[in-house]
């Protein structure tokens, strides 16, 4: 269970986040949309303690991730998996290492283990056989996938996704949102998505949380914001028919 | 803008407290995870073997005319100052020590500092503005631990054998001086180095070298954590990295000087 409470955050004098709240039941299949620049990676970072917000409270299972030590929040960060914006592969490792990388040094397992977990990973994201390539030899779309392999890797029971289908080619996209929705359905993974694809949205999301102007303007069953008569929502869902 | 100098003087002043107040505490971080090193000896040794073959070649000419110009310079002040034959009898010892607790160490920081530790500033600052440093941080990995120990205890391991071997490499250059331009013998000149050779100066230089090489690569690391603004960053934290680590050094050099000798 993730609560977020009164959540704010600026940057210099810019306001990014304005009095979030939002909560995430376990096993929830959430997608955080709105327009660029609103401040979706800001509140996923914030949900995993890479920003700190400047009031507010995050509570994971109960526990204020606000106010924890380094150590501590390590330990709660064990529970989830992120796929960043832009992959983040570590690109002086292999595609091997960089999915190897949460077992090697967590856990005392051997690399020939690891290496068949890995395996085992790239094959679920679609891409089997490529451990010994580089980051730097793959397209943008593989890095994600990788990507997504190596935040599955330890099976956190929490997964944050920042924008998981972007700059794939749409067969790709249908299978990495399957795939997500299904670890969301068999496996009960809480999924936290952000996308600005509608598509993607509503395959992945159960229910979806609009970002507007630093808070939640829309929190709704993907049904009802299909259906919303909200102005604001309306406009989102336009633009996006519309290809922005 | 009514006192834009001393605004900006004073500014810089803030500022340069403030960046050896966070440098201080990444140093802690870093003696903190020390113990740990075991754990990441992997990274370690290959950080070790990229000082190293980063900048030997640079090291090893550097060192070789840093020698002769020595052994020239030498000749040319004792001019007028010793007597006749004293000029030649003393060159060895004259050029060796100074290699040794001053040209080598120095000289051989500034080349790691431009070689190595922009290096790390360079690479640690593409990972920071490229979220692999964050995504170190998701997957509960320390990158002080991570990325900062391995580098740093590289540095200040590996600066003392790179001043030894600058240090070997420079006699060849002084030697190459005396012998075919000044007309000292052989035996004249490395008995005169062997005569005045002292344990506190190996000590003295080796000392300077660990400095200057841990405080390099702590430079880098630290400068290459905080980079942002994308490529642009990245390529401002490798110039930052090289500037603070040069100043770093010579002003250490000094500090060390007048506790050592
Ligand atoms: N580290 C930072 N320093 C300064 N400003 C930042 C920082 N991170 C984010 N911002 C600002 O916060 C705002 C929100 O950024 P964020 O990355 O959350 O947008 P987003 O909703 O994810 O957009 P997109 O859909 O384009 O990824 C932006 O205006 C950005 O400039
Ligand atoms: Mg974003």
């Amino acid at each position: 269970m993730i609560e977020i409470r009164d959540l704010h955050k600026r940057f210099g004098d810019k306001p990014v986040l304005g009095g979030v709240d939002l909560d995430i039941p376990d096993g929830e299949a959430l997608v955080i949309a709105g327009r660029s620049g609103c401040g979706k990676t800001v509140l996923l970072k914030s949900i995993i303690g890479l920003i700190r917000p400047d009031r507010g409270r995050i509570r994971i299972d109960g526990e204020d991730i606000t106010v924890m030590g380094r150590r501590e929040l390590y330990r709660v960060r064990m529970k989830f998996g992120m796929l960043f914006q832009g992959a983040a592969l570590f690109d002086s490792m292999t595609v091997e290492e960089n999915v190897g990388l949460p077992l090697r040094e967590h856990t005392r397992m051997s690399w020939p283990a690891i290496r068949r977990k890995v395996e085992e990973k790239l094959d679920l994201v679609g891409l089997p056989g490529i451990g010994g390539k580089k980051p730097a030899e793959l397209s943008g779309g593989m890095r994600k996938r990788v990507g997504l392999a190596r935040a599955l890797m330890r099976d956190p029971s929490i997964v944050l996704y920042d924008e998981p289908t972007t700059g794939l080619d749409p067969l790709t996209s249908v299978k990495i949102n399957d795939l997500i929705a299904e670890m969301n359905d068999r496996l009960h993974i809480t999924s936290i998505a952000v996308t600005h694809d509608m598509l993607s949205a509503f395959k992945i999301g159960k229910r979806i949380a609009m970002l507007h102007e630093g808070r939640v303007a829309f929190d709704g069953s993907v049904r009802e914001f299909r259906r919303s008569a909200d102005p604001m929502v309306r406009r989102f869902l336009e633009y996006q028919r519309d290809g922005i | 803008m009514r006192f834009p100098v001393s605004r900006t003087v004073g500014g810089k002043i803030i500022g340069f407290f403030r960046e050896l107040g966070a440098f201080s505490i990444l140093l802690g971080q870093v003696f903190r995870h020390t113990p740990g090193l075991l754990r990441n000896r992997r990274l370690t040794t290959e950080q070790m073997l990229r000082i190293g073959v980063d900048s030997l070649p640079l090291i090893t000419v550097m060192s070789i005319f840093t020698g002769a110009v020595a052994a020239w310079q030498a000749s040319y002040q004792f001019q007028g100052i010793l007597p006749g034959a004293a000029t030649t009898d003393f060159l060895g010892a004259a050029v060796s020590a100074a290699l040794l607790i001053e040209l080598s160490p120095v000289l051989t920081g500034i080349v790691i500092s431009g070689r190595t530790g922009a290096s790390i500033a360079a690479e640690l600052g593409s990972m920071r503005v490229t979220e692999q440093i964050d995504a170190l941080e998701t997957l509960a990995i320390d990158p002080v631990r991570f990325l900062a120990v391995p580098r740093f205890t590289a540095g200040w391991f590996m600066m003392p054998f790179l001043v030894i071997y600058s240090y070997w490499i420079a006699h060849f250059g002084a030697f190459a001086v005396a012998y075919f331009m000044l007309d000292v013998s052989g035996p004249k000149f490395f008995n005169s180095v062997q005569e005045h050779f002292h344990l506190q100066n190996v000590i003295g230089g080796l000392v300077k070298a660990a400095v200057f090489g841990g405080g390099t690569a702590l430079i880098g690391c630290g400068v290459g954590f905080k980079a942002d603004g994308g490529a642009e960053g990245v390529g401002k934290a490798t110039i930052r990295s090289f500037v603070l680590s040069a100043a770093f050094i010579l002003i250490a050099d000094f500090v060390l000087a007048t506790i050592l000798f």
